[in-house]
C-alpha cells in the first residue's frame, strides 16, 4: 500500500494505533487478548506481522478510498477556485476596461449635458450658454469666528449684509453667499483663508449677444441652468418644455436682427414714440428671421430695466393695426370672386351705414379701382368691399389666416385677438380697414405673409426648420401674384413711396391706425407701421416694422402718419439687410416681367438666384407667348 | 499522478495570482489614465467652452458696429451699393473692365 503523502510505509504500531482509535481494537482484541499484551511486551514483529496483516488489509482499503474522495474534494476545490480565477482574470481583462470606458463616457456626458442646452442663431452664433464659475458658500458649523467671517466677507462683497450674515453663520446655518464669483473675487476669498468657506462649482448661464433679441431668446432665473428649470421667457422657456440635450437651433439670423433693432431703436427716438416693434419672416417657411422690440433690456442683467421693457409686443400685445387689413380685405374679395383688380368702388364723400360714417383720411374723392383703394388706403373704398363680400366670407377668410384664435406659436408669450363682441355692417366696415380688431403684430406678419407668398398661411416658428411644412392654401396664387401688383403700385404711386428700394422692387402697405381711447379713438395718439415684402416680384423674406405714437418732425413736414414714419424704417431695414440676406438685386425689366408672368417658376426661385436664374425662368413664359404666336396651346404639347 | 496534479494546480493557481494581480495593476493603470484623460477632456471642454462665448461676444454684430463707427469709416453695406456684371461692366464703361471681368462671366456660363 501507498500513502498518498509520501513513499514511506508508516510503522505498523502507528497503523494499528491509528486503526484502534478508529474503532477497529474490539477485532483484535477479541481475536486473542493475551498475545497482544505478550507481543506488546516481547516485541516480537513476526507475530505482530500474523496478527495484523487482515486487519491492515481491510484498513488499507477503507483508507484508500477515504483518500480518494479526499484528493477528490481537493481537486475540485482546486477547480473551482482556479475556474473563479480564471472567470475573475476574464473579466477583469475584457470587461472592466469596457466598464471603465463606459463610465468615463457617462461622466464626460454627464457633465456636458447636464446643463441648459445651448441656445444658437440659424447659421450657428451663439446665443446663449453656459459658463463655468464657482458658487461661495460657508457652512456656518465650521466657522470658528462669525463676526470675522461675516466682517471679510462683507468687506469683498458690498452686496452682502454683514449681520444678517453672522446672525445665521452664527446659528450654524449654510449659507450661499455667491452663485458666480468671477476668478478675481476668488482669488480674494481664498486668499482670506477663512475656515468654513467653501468652492462649489457651478453653471451660471451667458448670453454673448448682450441685448440682442432678450425678447425672443428670454432668460433663466439666476443661478438656474440646468435642464428644465428657471426658464422666465423667450426660448429659455421653451428649453424647460423639452429634454432635449441638443443645442436649440433658433430661426434668427443675429445679422438682420441687429438690423432691425438699430433701424427700430433709431426710429423711436427720431420720431419719439413710445415704444417701437417689428420683425422678419420668411415668407416661404414661415421662420421668424428677426424679431424686435423696443424697448428692450440686456438679457444678462435683465432687472437693470424696467418690467415694461421685459414685455415682446410682437407676440404678446394686442393692438388696432390699421390699414394693413385692407390688403386682406382686398385679397378676400378676389379670391371670393366678388372682385377683381380693376373693380370700382365709389370713394366720393362719405360712406353712410347704420350706427356710423366712414370717411377717407385725405381721401381722393372719387370712383377708385380696387387696387388704388389699397395704394391711396380709402376706408370708404375697403368698407364697401367688404360690404359686397359680406360678413361671413370676411370670418372665414380672416380665420382662415389665423387672426381669430392664439397663434400656435413655441413661445409663451402670446394672445387671443381681441375680436368684435357682435359683428354687424359696422364692425364689418371697420374690420376691413383694420379698426375694432386687436391683433398682435405677429398675428399681421402671418396673414400678410399669406396674402403675398402664393397664398399659403403658415404658422411662425421660432426654430430652424429643417423640412417645409406644407401651410393653408388660403389664396389661389393668381389672387396672390394679383395682390403683390396692387402692393407695388401702392409704393410707386400710393401711401408707400418713401419704403421703395432699387433692385428689390419691395411691396407693401401702409398702415396708420387711432390708438384707443376715452369713448372712443383718440386721434391723435396712433400706431404706425408697414407691412412689406421683398423681392416684391417673388416675396421671400415679409417684413412688419411700427412706431408707437411717433411725433412729427420737421423733416416730416409736422406729419406722424406710416408713409412718413414707418415706410422710412422699412426702407432703411431693407437698404441693410437685402445683401445680408443675399436677395439679388435686379432691373426693372425682368423684375416687371416675373410681377406679369403667370408661369413663372417660384418653387424653382426658392432658392438664392441671381438675375440670369431669374431670366431662364421667365425662358418658359417666352417660348409660350411664342407657341401662342404661332397659334399652338404651351399646354397642347406632349 | 497525484503529485504532478498538485503541482500542476499549484502553478496553475500561481499562474492565475500572478495574472489576475497584472490584470489588476493594468487596469488600475488604464482606468486611472482614463480618470486624467477624462479630467484633461472636461478642463477642455471648459476652456473650449469659455473661448466660444468670448468668440460670440466679440464678434457680437452690435459690438462691431460700435467698433466700426467709432474707429473707422467703415459702413454696413446698403442694397444700393450691389450690381449685377452687366451693370458693373456698364458703369466701368472701360475695355479694361471688360476685359477682366468678361472671361468670368464666360466662365460661368
Amino acid at each position: 500500500m501507498r500513502f498518498p503523502f509520501g513513499k514511506k510505509r508508516r510503522p505498523r504500531a502507528y497503523l494499528i494505533a491509528q486503526s484502534a482509535d478508529e474503532g477497529m481494537m474490539p477485532d483484535v482484541k477479541s481475536s486473542n487478548t493475551s498475545s497482544q499484551s505478550k507481543t506488546f511486551g516481547n516485541g516480537n514483529s513476526a507475530e505482530c506481522e500474523t496478527i495484523y496483516s487482515i486487519p491492515a488489509k481491510q484498513i488499507s482499503s477503507k483508507a484508500h478510498r477515504r483518500a480518494k474522495v479526499r484528493i477528490g474534494m481537493v481537486g475540485i476545490c482546486f477547480g473551482v477556485v482556479y475556474i473563479a480565477l480564471a472567470v475573475r482574470l476574464a473579466d477583469i481583462s475584457f470587461s472592466q476596461p469596457l466598464r471603465a470606458e463606459h463610465q468615463a463616457t457617462k461622466s464626460v456626458a454627464l457633465n456636458l449635458n447636464g446643463p441648459r442646452p445651448e441656445i444658437i442663431d440659424r447659421n450657428g452664433v451663439l446665443l446663449a450658454t453656459n459658463l463655468p464659475t464657482l458658487a461661495l458658500e460657508i457652512a456656518g458649523k465650521e466657522v470658528w469666528d462669525a463676526k470675522e467671517t461675516a466682517t471679510k466677507i462683507a468687506v469683498l462683497f458690498d452686496d452682502v449684509d454683514q449681520e444678517n450674515l453672522q446672525r445665521k453663520l452664527e446659528r450654524g446655518q449654510y449659507v450661499e453667499v455667491r452663485s458666480d464669483l468671477n476668478p478675481v473675487e476668488h482669488k480674494k476669498v481664498f486668499a482670506l483663508g477663512l475656515p468654513g468657506v467653501r468652492f462649489s462649482s457651478r453653471n451660471h448661464r451667458f448670453y454673448p449677444q448682450e441685448g440682442l433679441a432678450p425678447h425672443l431668446i428670454g432668460y433663466v432665473e439666476k443661478g438656474r441652468a440646468r435642464i428644465g428649470e428657471g426658464g422666465i421667457m423667450g426660448l429659455e422657456k421653451v428649453l424647460d418644455q423639452g429634454r432635449d440635450e441638443k443645442p436649440l437651433i433658433s430661426s434668427i439670423d443675429v445679422r438682420a436682427q441687429q438690423a432691425l433693432e438699430a433701424i427700430i431703436s433709431s426710429s423711436v427716438e427720431e420720431f419719439s414714440a413710445l415704444a417701437g416693434w417689428g420683425g422678419i419672416m420668411d415668407a416661404q417657411t414661415g421662420e421668424i428671421i428677426a424679431l424686435a422690440s423696443f424697448p428692450e433690456f440686456n438679457l444678462n442683467d435683465p432687472k437693470a430695466s424696467g418690467e415694461k421693457s421685459w414685455r415682446n409686443r410682437m407676440t404678446y400685445d394686442r393692438y388696432d393695426l390699421g390699414s394693413a387689413f385692407k390688403a386682406i380685405t382686398a385679397a378676400s374679395a378676389i379670391e371670393s370672386g366678388v372682385a377683381d383688380e380693376a373693380t370700382l368702388y365709389d370713394a366720393r364723400g362719405v360712406y353712410k351705414i347704420p350706427g356710423m360714417t366712414v370717411k377717407d383720411y385725405k381721401g381722393k374723392n372719387r370712383i377708385l379701382t380696387l387696387s388704388e383703394v389699397v395704394q391711396h388706403s380709402s376706408n370708404i373704398g375697403s368698407a364697401r368691399m367688404a360690404h359686397e363680400m359680406g360678413v361671413d366670407l370676411q370670418k372665414y377668410y380672416l380665420n382662415e389666416l389665423g387672426l381669430f384664435e392664439a397663434l400656435p406659436i413655441e413661445l409663451s408669450e402670446n394672445r387671443v385677438p381681441d375680436l368684435p363682441k357682435k359683428w354687424g355692417p359696422v364692425e364689418t366696415a371697420t374690420v376691413s380697414y383694420g379698426h375694432g380688431i386687436a391683433i398682435t403684430p405677429l398675428h399681421l406678419l402671418a396673414a400678410f405673409s399669406a396674402v403675398i407668398n402664393g397664398g399659403v398661411y403658415r404658422v411662425p416658428t421660432f426654430t430652424k426648420v429643417s423640412q417645409v411644412q406644407p401651410g393653408t392654401q388660403v389664396f389661389t396664387p393668381s389672387t396672390s401674384a394679383k395682390m403683390r401688383r396692387v402692393l407695388r403700385r401702392t409704393l410707386l404711386e400710393g401711401s408707400a413711396k418713401r419704403a421703395e428700394v432699387k433692385g428689390y422692387f419691395p411691396i407693401g402697405k401702409t398702415s396708420t391706425a387711432d390708438k384707443p381711447g376715452v369713448g372712443g379713438y383718440d386721434e391723435n395718439a396712433r400706431i404706425s407701421s408697414f407691412a412689406g415684402a421683398f423681392p416684391g416680384y417673388d416675396p421671400r423674406y415679409v417684413v412688419l416694422v411700427s412706431l408707437d405714437n411717433p411725433q412729427p418732425t420737421a423733416y416730416t413736414y409736422g406729419y406722424a402718419t406710416a408713409g412718413w414714419t414707418a415706410a422710412p424704417m422699412f426702407q432703411k431695414l431693407l437698404q441693410r439687410v437685402g445683401p445680408i440676406l443675399e436677395v439679388p438685386v435686379i432691373d426693372e425689366q425682368t423684375a416687371t416681367n416675373v410681377f406679369f408672368a403667370d408661369d413663372y417658376d417660384y418653387d424653382q426661385s426658392r432658392e438664392v438666384i441671381g438675375k440670369q436664374d431669374i431670366t431662364q425662368l421667365l425662358g418658359k413664359q417666352k417660348a409660350n407667348a411664342e407657341k401662342k404666336k404661332n397659334g399652338t396651346s404651351p399646354h397642347q404639347e406632349g | 499522478m497525484l503529485r504532478f496534479c498538485t503541482v500542476l494546480l499549484c502553478l496553475l493557481l500561481a499562474a492565475a495570482v500572478a495574472g489576475r494581480y497584472h490584470a489588476e495593476v493594468s487596469v488600475r493603470e488604464e482606468r486611472e489614465h482614463i480618470r486624467s484623460l477624462e479630467a484633461k477632456k472636461f478642463e477642455e471642454k471648459r476652456r473650449i467652452q469659455i473661448l466660444r462665448a468670448e468668440l460670440a461676444w466679440l464678434e457680437s454684430p452690435e459690438r462691431l458696429v460700435k467698433i466700426a463707427a467709432e474707429k473707422t469709416d467703415l459702413e454696413p453695406i446698403t442694397g444700393a451699393q450691389l450690381m449685377d456684371t452687366a451693370e458693373f461692366i456698364a458703369a466701368m464703361k472701360g475695355e479694361a473692365a471688360a476685359s477682366t471681368v468678361q472671361p468670368y462671366i464666360d466662365s460661368q456660363k
